[in-house]
């Protein structure tokens, strides 16, 4: 039986989209080719990209199932208590991201580790409100679902792309591709039509149901 | 008491909206003022590695912050130490509404057991022309030492006129009274 190419947990995606941001958490939107349930971990893959994350929502209807997932393991909406740190010599970043992270079934990992204070009150809140306190807007989820605290990186696209179409005005390439695990946030593209480098701020791959895929591409600025 | 504006998630459409509006404000705990019962007071370092009185404290009520441990005072007098009363609460902020500088900031009205006021230079009170205070006990010493002085002096004077005749009104010898403590029963200075 031949490879399905777009599938979540191995089931084949009739249609549906996986939303990349720069910074914060991705996002799929999928239409099952049944209405059998689908368990976390979810791996959705489409192509060459692999992607993992948890449901958000699912339904069935006539006959399929819709899926909403987020990135990782959907902890940060969840909430945490309070809690309180203090620490003569400092209290570490990693201590309290990690304490939150686990607390809500997440994972993340630094760029950089430093001393926040000699003191950090946590609120009684959503985990994702203590990340934007000690994090900012500065952080994304890879595609294995790990938080990575920090600035991204990116590389250059250097397998074979076609552009379909640019839109000047919103800075919006719709491109086709059989590399799609290279279009991420971060990363740079040109050809003999796009001579100036483009860095890529935000990437939706789309598969419709007529099996055709594209990726479309919004860039900086 | 006002009930905490939280989103209900019944409602989709206004709970996704608040929570946009509540990402953009993620210090916002951190903005308020917060009421503390001191389960604890004492003497160690700040921060900075000054002397200060630290306090540890339980919210008096449902909030969103747990039990503190170890905060300094940011005084209403610079220098001033409090040592509070059993069962006082105290008023807890956040400089910059930054969760990791958590500092007391106010008291109740409860009469503390000691306040302490240290300063470099001068303590002034009454406005212009405010001179030095004497010291109780300082006063008490120089005293003492006058009495020193004049009591062989007044106990030879009272022996040469003992058997002399009595001046009308007199008592025939001259008293010698021994100062009593001055010192106020709550204030020190040095």
């Amino acid at each position: 039986m031949a490879e399905e190419y777009a599938t979540v947990n191995g089931n084949r995606i009739v249609s549906g989209s996986i939303t990349l941001p720069y910074y914060g958490i991705g996002a799929v939107d999928a239409v099952m080719a049944g209405d059998d349930e689908v368990s976390d971990p979810c791996v959705v893959t489409v192509g060459n990209l692999v992607w993992t994350g948890s449901i958000f929502r699912s339904h069935a209807f006539a006959g399929s199932r819709s899926l909403r997932m987020v990135g990782g393991g959907g902890g940060w909406r969840k909430l945490v208590d309070s809690q309180a740190y203090s620490n003569p010599a400092g209290v570490r970043l990693s201590t309290v991201m990690n304490d939150v992270s686990s607390a809500v079934g997440e994972e993340v990992n630094l760029a950089d580790d430093m001393t926040i204070g000699t003191f950090f009150v946590r609120e009684n809140a959503q985990a994702q409100r203590v990340l934007r306190q000690l994090a900012g807007d500065i952080w994304w989820m890879d595609l294995e679902g790990v938080t990575q605290v920090g600035p991204r990186s990116g590389s250059t696209v250097s397998s074979d792309f076609l552009i379909q179409s640019f839109n000047p005005s919103t800075g919006k390439f719709v491109i086709s591709t059989e590399d799609l695990a290279s279009w991420t946030p971060g990363n740079t593209f040109s050809n003999e039509l796009v001579k100036d480098v483009q860095t890529i701020s935000s990437v939706r791959h789309v598969v419709s149901e007529d099996g055709k895929s594209r990726v479309e591409v919004m860039v900086t600025p | 008491m006002i009930v905490n504006a939280t989103p209900t998630f019944m409602d989709r459409i206004l709970a996704a909206i608040r929570e946009i509006i509540r990402g953009e404000l993620p210090q916002l705990t951190y903005s308020g003022i917060w009421e503390y019962q001191i389960t604890d007071s004492y003497d160690s370092s700040d921060s900075n590695g000054n002397s200060a009185r630290l306090y540890d404290g339980t919210p008096t009520s449902d909030i969103p912050l747990p039990d503190i441990v170890g905060i300094a005072l940011r005084p209403g007098i610079p220098g001033m130490i409090i040592e509070p009363a059993a069962g006082s609460t105290m008023l807890v902020g956040f400089i910059n509404s930054d969760p990791t500088r958590p500092y007391v900031i106010a008291w109740d009205g409860a009469t503390p057991d000691n306040v302490k006021v240290d300063v470099s230079s001068n303590i002034e009170l009454g406005g212009s022309g405010a001179t030095y205070v004497a010291l109780a006990q300082l006063v008490f010493i120089q005293l003492n030492s006058i009495l020193a002085t004049l009591t062989p002096m007044v106990t030879a004077f009272n022996s040469a006129m003992s058997g002399q005749p009595v001046i009308s009104g007199g008592s025939g010898s001259v008293p010698v009274y021994s100062p009593l403590p001055v010192a106020a029963s709550k204030v020190k200075a040095s």
